[in-house]
């Protein structure tokens, strides 16, 4: 067990290394760099070169590799090149926020698709099973940016239940939950839907199994055969698929952050790669980078205890 | 005897009689004066008064640095300068020497200490200095020397004489005053406002909001708006939203006419300029086939700006012929037209060479601000022969590829101050301003070395020191361009903003796209 995880943080170390090194030659690939677009049409040649100098854009490309990495080895990220502040810094400071939403979004996109895929498996071709396969399309279909701003019409203009502007720095708990609650069921929707849809199919899948035939004629209850024999196999892909999924959650998190005007790694990537901020991309993206391998290696472990028969070594 | 009826009559006519105007109430002031303003923006790019170009920046320097002179409130376009920082001004005879006299008592924000003569000079110096890298510094070029004659007065000699160097020393551009004693304290002014107006920096967090807070110690009186909070909010919808439930005051708005009827059937605020952005089509003449006249003729009958205007707004855009925009002094209506006419445009292409049109690839940004616009271009410009493959890349690659020549035509838009016929010629018609020259600007079209004469009536007007001689060059540098068609000015797009009723503003906006909250702005009670 402890080997695997060493194995797994070594493997980890290495992802990070190559996507912080693919981010730092791409980003310099895309034309415009943070001159151009802070000088924007005002630029001339001479306050380009002087924004270069000041940013150290100037200097040969290995020597900014160099300290690139060397930064990194110490778990230095950089300045951003528009505001020179620093880049671990600004990550750490809204790192909370998108952690918070995407754990939300999880817990949202769990509590109602599991159930809802094992009930449309279980009363397959009936009314529930139709309502839940529609819940299912339009969860696919609806972008986040469209369910986020349709929920805003609904929950803030017409209820009136919620703010628009989900800024939150400085304030109560309370207020943090109730700026959660539209952000992570517009991703929380999308991914319920996911969900339902793969729990049903495998759910489907195991109810055909042997073992629940017998479970049925040794006279257990249906509560039991489905939620404790069944639901336990059906699971491991589950599990797997949402693990697999946070990547896109994290993504998803990127558009919620902006509809919502709430702070996030998503929101500070984009906001980034616009400004050509290569620093803060780099950063940014790395942070992503662990967070994603970070969540598979749990997901992995998590294996051992939803099935004993997986074994780590 | 009085009656119940007789009594109710009465007490109405009492009430009525004792209740304030409908203006008085209206007028009450909101017992909260916080302004919300819904930026649309990610985040600042930079808030350096003396690099801030981007329309997230300039509206938030605005309330903290101040200038020797301001614009009269929301008019960019006016050439009467008012006193600001400083109390009066005077030139020599001949407009070269120019004397500024401060205002007393003035501190800079957050304890930097009095405002002196040495900030006047150190800001005119950190505008010129090619180390500052300002975008501002060409706009400062005629400053032959700044120099401190005392504590609070500054003379300024120019090489050349310039009636309006005034225009240039207000709150615009490189116009601000940043403080000597901070800078040399090793402030970044990137990401801290240190100035003397109305509102000072109180915080910034990156991505999320700026918040100002008011200068009590002002000069020009305590502000009525406690805290002005810039709120970063790039979703166009999320911020309509936010305006029609009341979470914001005010927003940034897309000059679209659908976007500006709706807010207003929402019954906001919407106040749009009078002074417009010019849209022009800039025509690359080192570049077949368009360097031939006729084919430009071609591109300008094949284009349809009432069926333009129909798409953009007619409330918002107004046709423009003119190489120089309405609005901008010198300019002129008085050029040649190219009407409409798709036979005309067919039959110049044939007298061309090309009896069948031609295609070419064009660079365009994905910005709203442009992709809609040559996409109806393209559609108008088929119907003539001339078919035309657009290349979408991110705006700041579209801003770096059309300045490496890489499309044969470029739609641009862009204001540039003072608002003068001069500035908007030097920068996108004068030879020195071509792409590709170290003395580039944003002449897209080569206009002055692929077809020579502009510069020197340009560098005739710019030391002519009749103001009638100026007004005729501009006149024939107009005239000229539209005859030899290097661009092709298409309108003039007014922008818009838009408010809560609830805030007052004081005044209306004419030439300025973005709100300056002065001392006079307010919050009234709902």
């Amino acid at each position: 067990m402890i080997r695997f995880v060493l194995r797994r943080l070594l493997a980890t170390l290495v992802i990070v290394l190559c996507v912080a090194s693919v981010v730092f030659f791409a980003m310099r690939l895309i034309p415009a760099d943070p001159a151009e677009v802070v000088l924007g049409d005002h630029a001339t040649a001479e306050s380009l070169a002087a924004f270069r100098r000041s940013a150290g854009l100037d200097r040969p490309l290995g020597e900014q590799y160099r300290d690139f990495l060397a930064g990194l080895i110490v778990a230095d990220l950089g300045r951003s090149l528009i505001s020179n502040t620093s880049v671990g810094q600004q990550i750490l400071e809204v790192l909370p926020y998108t952690i918070s939403l995407a754990f939300a979004a999880l817990l949202v996109g769990a509590t109602l698709g599991i159930p809802l895929g094992v009930a449309t498996a279980v009363w397959r071709g009936r009314w529930l099973d139709l309502a839940g396969r529609v819940f299912a399309l339009l969860g696919f279909s609806l972008p986040a940016f469209y369910l986020g701003v349709v929920l805003l019409l609904v929950f803030s203009v017409w209820l009136g239940w919620f703010p628009v502007v989900h800024s939150m720095r400085g304030e109560g708990v309370g207020e943090h939950l109730q700026k959660l609650v539209l952000p992570a069921l517009t991703l929380g929707i999308i991914q319920a839907a996911y969900i339902t849809r793969l729990t049903r199919s495998t759910m489907l899948e195991t109810l055909r199994q042997d073992y629940i035939r017998t479970a049925f004629a040794k006279g257990l209850g249906s509560g039991r055969v489905y939620f404790v024999h069944a639901l336990r196999n059906v699971m491991v892909p589950v599990v797997t698929a949402i693990g697999l999924y946070t990547g896109a959650v994290l993504g998803g998190a990127i558009l919620t952050e902006t509809v919502f005007s709430r702070p996030g790694l998503g929101k500070l990537l984009v906001g980034a790669i616009a400004q050509r901020d290569y620093n803060l991309i780099q950063g940014g993206l790395i942070t992503f980078a662990v967070l994603i391998a970070g969540i598979n290696l749990l997901v992995d472990l998590s294996y051992a205890l939803i099935d004993p028969r997986v074994k780590h070594g | 005897m009085i009656d119940r009826r007789g009594i109710l009559i009465g007490a109405g006519a009492l009430a009525a009689a004792v209740r304030p105007p409908q203006t008085a109430w209206a007028q009450r002031l909101a017992r909260q004066q916080i302004i919300r303003h819904g930026l649309g923006f990610d985040d600042i790019r930079t808030l350096d008064p003396h690099m801030a170009v981007a329309s997230s920046d300039i509206p938030i320097v605005a309330n903290v640095n101040e200038a020797l002179l301001a614009v009269p409130d929301g008019n960019l376009a006016s050439d009467q300068p008012r006193p600001a920082l400083a109390e009066r001004w005077e030139s020599s005879a001949d407009a070269r020497t120019w004397t500024f006299f401060l205002r007393q008592g003035v501190e800079w924000h957050d304890g930097f200490g009095a405002f002196t003569s040495a900030d006047v000079v150190f800001s005119i110096e950190r505008v010129r200095s090619a180390q500052t890298g300002s975008p501002f510094r060409s706009t400062l070029s005629n400053i032959a020397s700044a120099e401190a004659d005392g504590p609070h007065r500054v003379r300024v000699t120019l090489q050349h004489p310039d009636p309006f160097f005034p225009r240039l020393m207000v709150n615009y551009q490189g116009g601000y005053l940043v403080c000597r004693r901070a800078v040399e304290a090793g402030v970044d002014l990137k990401n801290r406002l240190v100035g003397t107006g109305p509102f000072r920096l109180r915080s910034y967090q990156a991505r999320d909001k700026l918040v100002l807070e008011r200068n009590d110690a002002y000069w020009g009186g305590r502000p009525v708006v406690e805290s002005i909070i810039f709120q970063f909010m790039p979703q166009a919808s999320a911020r309509e939203l936010a305006l029609r439930t009341g979470d914001v005051d005010v927003i940034d708005i897309e000059s679209r006419q659908d976007v500006v009827d709706r807010l207003r059937r929402a019954r906001q605020v919407v106040e749009t300029t009078v002074v417009g952005v010019p849209y022009v089509l800039y025509i690359n003449l080192t570049k077949r086939p368009f360097d031939d006249l006729r084919v430009r003729q071609a591109l300008a009958h094949a284009t349809d700006r009432d069926n333009l205007l129909a798409f953009v707004g007619r409330d918002l855009a107004k046709a423009e012929h003119s190489a120089v925009p309405a609005g901008y002094a010198g300019h002129v209506d008085a050029v040649r037209t190219y009407s409409h006419d798709l036979d005309r445009a067919r039959s110049l292409l044939r007298e061309a060479g090309y009896p069948n049109g031609f295609s070419t690839d064009v660079i365009v940004s994905n910005s709203v601000m442009y992709l809609p616009i040559m996409q109806v271009l393209q559609e108008q410009w088929k119907k003539a022969g001339i078919n035309v493959s657009l290349r979408v890349v991110d705006h700041p690659s579209f801003h770096r590829l059309i300045r490496q020549d890489a499309s044969p035509l470029v739609i641009y838009n862009a204001s540039r101050y003072p608002q003068t016929a001069q500035v908007y010629l030097d920068q996108f018609y004068a030879g020195p301003a071509s792409i590709g020259k170290p003395t580039a600007i944003t002449n897209f079209s080569h206009y002055g070395d692929a077809i020579p004469g502009i510069d020197d009536l340009l560098e005739r007007a710019r030391t002519s020191t009749d103001a009638e001689a100026t007004q005729r060059l501009w006149a024939a540098a107009q005239a000229k361009i539209a005859e030899d068609l290097p661009s092709l000015p298409l309108f003039n797009l007014n922008s818009a903003m838009a408010r809560s009723q609830r805030l007052d503003v004081g005044y209306a906006l004419h030439s300025q796209p973005f709100y300056v909250y002065g001392p006079r702005a307010r919050l009234l009670a709902a």
